[in-house]
């Protein structure tokens, strides 16, 4: 996978690796909850695919080096029965470089990794789950909660009852890259600290984008905290999901509401999935300033979790 | 004003019965032995009485030089000395010392300054007039090793009157242009060899040289009154106490900065520096057998207001106040070897030091400041929903608790081997410093939606209320080398080379928090930039590595003396003030990458009429110092721009200074002599910022003075500047607008002295 630029936080050490230590411990178990979307897509294309929020339940076995999970069942699949998968062993690796400090545990089971108590067959798993993640979006956004830069992100794919292809992601995450801006005649910007948030919401079919530190041209006096753009299309693809919006008016934090921003209107905005992982996004908009008549199109590639 | 009289009027009397009672106790008792009258001064007591005796770069300027310069504080002997300027701008705060390519124009010092050994913790409060110095000593290069931080570029001793010395009544009164006029009066008394006090009062005035366009008053205006008691006990050979009490008041307008763009001085909000100062420095002397030992306590304590109006315009941006409470404690403790012509010496000692400043440092923006600095960005960004802020004055306000305190051992030690003398040194420096700070801004506005008419849309409320707390812990090892050949035994003509490291301390900038505070309110409105204030507010020390090869000769055939030296200096992690970008309210202080600086120094004193055994009357002498610095980036990128192999800003590329006197005695009248007194000070070439874009060419100021002088009596004339030469001390850039300070014009003056 491409790793695109990332802008990175110094990661912390996961605090379950903190109680992970303890040699004369037994059992040294930890366990992480992971309430992420599901990319459902069936084998055969027969049905569309869906997205789906569900909760992992994980649990590590530090000394043993293996791992469990529960799910509580997804609507989509056979009206939620709940499925494990049997113990896996997993590696981890501490990536510690100039640009890079944190953790990644890394597990796969090629056969069959069902559970015996379940219901549903569950196959061909492989996942990490990295504290790799992007930071930044640090400005308060009313009624959007920061997204913490220091959890554990999920990123996992099996195949669920012989049928569908499971890919677990992120659904409100900060995605990290170099955007691209160029004006009405031709001069280019480019930046690497603005940061992009997409927040989906599957059950409406919906989805939110927040840009922070947005400046679209070295000649803008000054940085916008964030963008918001709300009420965008949701559109699930059976590799991924693209996001549309037509001709939105953004909102700009003031204060502890969202201010209109009639100034620049986004008059398209595209968001794409480019990668089997459902890490990396591919933005694509153009931006309007309304007073000064000129327009901007901007173009931005970035993951939010380094795998 | 008002604290001095109230400080004098409720202890001085105390104070001086005090002082009176022990002296009586001491003057009933009766003088044994042949009281040894020795120097000490800080320099004395850790190198040498004798400058040119040692390997370093040092000028020593006596009480009549100075009178002869006219020189009551130390920048009135800029450019005197070579490679040493200190502009004069801005007001009394200002104290920007620049030596070698080495100085700061804020916080931390590059040069030291003891007066009556009184180490001055603050740079802030080094200008100020001393009346009856007795000598000032500039060593230049670093002196860390004996002397510590903060004298990477030097260090200058001031040592005023001892009443050991001189015992009678000393007088003085001034007048020159700017309506300048300075009063002082002196009692030195000597109650036997043992006891000597001395008590002097002086006040100044001028009306100052410039003038704000904007009200019709002048700028530059100071009035100021200041008070010393000196004390000094011996009562055995072998134990002195000197014990110095200095108090000064000060207030001036300062600031006369005129705009580049229009030529005028012409601002509207009130700028004034006001300043109480009290030092107090007890040195302790104790001869033992082998070695001496000696203590030097201090306090001190500043209590300054600096108001400005920041923007320097007739428009109301914003206008920023520094006030500032600071006590400080020093304790050097030394203990030293005795000379008995041995061929091995020694000196070793602690020093120990804590100061705890108070500082609130609000910025007031006002009604200009509020519509061009924020509404205007805001309405530019968001025009269709305009704000219009609640009230068209509002204050940042920060206020500061900084502790500093730290400690340091060092040790030198000389061994003479024939002609040759070799010194190595060692210092351990530890220092911490905290700072908690306190932020708020209760403000808001109100957001319209635009229409046809403007319709309230919703208020918003900003309050910041930010607190935190930083801390640094410094800890360096400050060595030294040095070895010097002495051509004869009277060790003052000799040829030395020194290897030594310079030491400035890191700290906070302070004048930072009013833009972080303005970038918060900016980010509650939802545009800005921010700044985290871990990444702003600290700066590293700053180091160099001093290397220097001189010599100090003395033809007494030819009554001359001459002093040479050629120097390098590299420096690590140099600070620099800077404007950051946009428009902003504070200076910050910013490591620069690497800096270089190599030059030379040559200082020539020579008796003509003696030398060259001219056959008329009087005495025709001549005294010259030239300093050349080339001092550049060697790595320096601010992000925006890479300064590698451009010149350091605000460091005088030459200085030059040569003096002609001439005298003339008149025999036994009323007028026993006439000195004439002709003087050339050259500066420059001087470049104002770090890409090197504007400079101030290489200038020079004549100057001229007659002294008339009897027994007991002196009447100077003395003019300054005679050619009128335009030049500027200062520039910088603020908000995109540039500004300068001119130099004094054309000045002149009298001196009456009496001492009876």
């Amino acid at each position: 996978m491409k790793k695109s630029k990332l802008f990175l936080s110094a990661a912390v050490i996961p605090a379950l690796l903190l109680t992970g230590c303890n040699l004369d411990d037994p059992e040294n178990l930890d366990s992480m909850d992971f309430n992420v979307m599901n990319h459902i897509s069936p084998l055969d294309s027969s049905d569309e695919a869906v997205i789906e929020e569900g909760l992992y339940s994980f649990t590590l076995d530090m000394n043993k080096g293996n791992l469990f999970f529960k799910n509580t069942g997804f609507k989509t699949v056979q009206m939620g029965t709940s499925f494990a998968c049997k113990t896996t062993p997993f590696k981890l690796s501490t990536i510690t470089d100039e640009t890079l400090m944190g953790s990644l545990y890394s597990f796969s089971m090629a056969g069959d990794a069902q559970s015996s108590n379940s219901g549903l067959s569950l196959s061909n798993l492989s996942g990490k789950i990295s504290s790799l993640s992007i930071s930044g979006g640090g400005v308060i956004v009313p009624g959007y909660p920061m997204v913490s830069n220091t959890t554990n992100q999920l990123v996992m794919k099996y195949t669920l009852a012989d049928k569908y292809v499971v890919r677990t992601f992120n659904g409100d995450a900060l995605y990290g890259g170099q955007t691209v801006t160029t004006d009405d005649s031709g001069v280019g910007f480019t930046s690497d600290k603005m940061i992009y948030r997409v927040k989906i919401d599957p059950a409406n079919k919906k989805a939110t984008l927040i840009i922070y530190e947005c400046k679209f041209s070295e000649s803008m006096p000054m940085t916008l905290k964030a963008i918001v753009l709300e009420n965008l299309t949701l559109n699930v693809t059976s590799t991924g999901y693209v996001i549309t919006g037509n001709n939105l008016t953004p909102m700009l934090p003031e204060g502890e509401e969202l201010s209109p921003f009639p100034g620049f209107m986004f008059e398209d905005v595209n968001v794409t999935t480019v990668d089997s992982d459902l890490t990396t996004i591919k933005v694509d908009y153009s931006v309007r300033n309304v007073r000064a008549g000129s327009k901007y199109t901007g173009e931005f590639e970035g993951s939010y979790v380094v795998i | 004003m008002r604290r001095l009289h109230q400080f004098l009027t409720r202890n001085i009397i105390i104070f001086a019965l005090i002082i009176g009672r022990a002296v009586c106790v001491m003057a009933d008792e009766q003088p044994s032995d042949t009281l040894f009258l020795d120097n000490l001064n800080v320099v004395a007591l850790k190198q040498s009485d004798k400058l040119r005796s040692e390997a370093l770069s040092g000028t020593l300027l006596t009480g009549v030089e100075l009178e002869q310069l006219n020189a009551f504080a130390i920048k009135g002997i800029s450019d005197v000395v070579p490679n040493f300027y200190i502009p004069d701008y801005g007001s009394r705060i200002t104290s920007s010392i620049y030596v070698r390519g080495i100085g700061a124009r804020m916080d931390q010092p590059a040069v030291g300054l003891t007066v009556d050994n009184v180490p001055f913790l603050n740079k802030d409060a080094y200008d100020f007039d001393l009346p009856d110095i007795a000598t000032v000593e500039m060593l230049r290069g670093p002196q860390s090793t004996l002397y510590g931080r903060n004298t990477m570029g030097g260090l200058i001793s001031v040592t005023t009157l001892s009443p050991m010395d001189w015992q009678g009544l000393r007088v003085l009164a001034e007048g020159g242009s700017g309506a300048t006029f300075r009063v002082y009066g002196g009692y030195y008394h000597k109650f036997n060899r043992k006891t000597a006090l001395s008590v002097n009062l002086s006040g100044f005035r001028t009306s100052g040289y410039y003038r704000n366009l904007y009200n019709g008053q002048k700028t530059d205006k100071e009035k100021s009154v200041s008070s010393r008691i000196k004390f000094e006990w011996r009562p055995k050979k072998t134990l002195h106490l000197q014990n110095t009490l200095s108090l000064s008041a000060l207030r001036q307008g300062g600031y006369p900065y005129e705009s580049v763009e229009s030529g005028e001085i012409n601002y509207n909000d009130t700028c004034f520096y006001r300043r109480f100062l009290l030092t107090d420095g007890l040195t302790l002397k104790k001869i033992h057998k082998w070695f001496v030992a000696t203590s030097i306590t201090s306090v001190q304590y500043i209590d300054d207001n600096m108001t400005l109006d920041q923007d320097f315009l007739p428009l109301s941006y914003f206008v920023l106040t520094q006030k500032k409470k600071e006590t400080g404690l020093t304790e050097d403790i030394m203990f030293r070897s005795v000379d008995n012509g041995g061929k091995y010496s020694w000196i070793g000692g602690f020093f120990g030091f804590y100061k705890h400043t108070a500082m609130l440092a609000p910025v007031t923006f006002k009604d200009v400041g509020i519509s061009s600095l924020i509404e205007s960005h805001r309405n530019d960004a968001n025009p269709y929903f305009p704000i219009s802020w609640d009230s068209r004055e509002f204050p940042l306000d920060s206020d500061f608790k900084i502790n500093t305190g730290g400690f340091a051992f060092y040790h030198e030690s000389k061994y003479k081997a024939g002609r040759w003398t070799l010194t190595a040194g060692l210092r351990l420096d530890y220092e911490r410093a905290e700072m908690n700070y306190k932020s708020d801004c209760s403000t808001g506005y109100m957001i319209y939606r635009l229409g046809e008419t403007l319709q309230p849309e919703r208020h918003v409320d900003i309050e910041i209320h930010d607190t935190g707390k930083l801390s640094r812990t410094f800890v360096t090892f400050l060595p030294k080398l040095s070895a010097i050949y002495n051509f004869n035994e009277e060790s003052d003509n000799n040829v030395y080379g020194n290897i030594s490291k310079g030491y400035k301390s890191g700290g906070f900038n302070t004048q930072m928090f009013s833009d972080v505070l303005q970038q918060r309110l900016m980010s509650v409105m939802g545009i800005g930039g921010g700044y985290k204030v871990e990444d702003i507010v600290g700066y590293k020390p700053e180091e160099s590595w001093n290397f220097e090869i001189g010599s100090h000769l003395n033809f007494p055939d030819q009554f001359l003396e001459a002093d040479f030296a050629v120097f390098y200096i590299y420096c690590l992690n140099q600070q620099l003030t800077m404007f950051p970008e946009g428009t902003t309210t504070g200076r910050i202080m910013t490591n620069a990458g690497k800096t270089r600086s190599f030059g030379a120094e040559a200082t020539v004193r020579w008796n003509i009429s003696k030398s060259l055994s001219l056959p008329w009357r009087g005495s025709l002498s001549m005294n010259t110092s030239y300093g050349y610095t080339n001092a550049r980036f060697i790595s320096f990128d601010d992000g925006i721009e890479n300064y590698a192999g451009k010149r350091l800003p605000y460091v005088p590329q030459n200085t030059f200074y040569v003096q002609t006197l001439y005298d003339l005695p008149l025999g036994s009248g009323f007028v026993k002599g006439i000195l004439f007194d002709l003087n050339l000070r050259g500066t420059g070439n001087i470049y104002w910022n770090e890409n090197n874009s504007i400079n101030q060419p290489f200038y020079a100021q004549l100057g001229a003075g007659v002294s008339l002088s009897g027994d007991d009596w002196s009447l100077e004339l003395y003019a300054r500047n005679i050619t009128s030469t335009r030049y500027c001390t200062f520039y910088f850039k603020s908000m995109g607008n540039e500004f300068l300070q001119r130099g004094k014009p054309f000045n002149f003056g009298a001196t009456l002295r009496f001492n009876i």
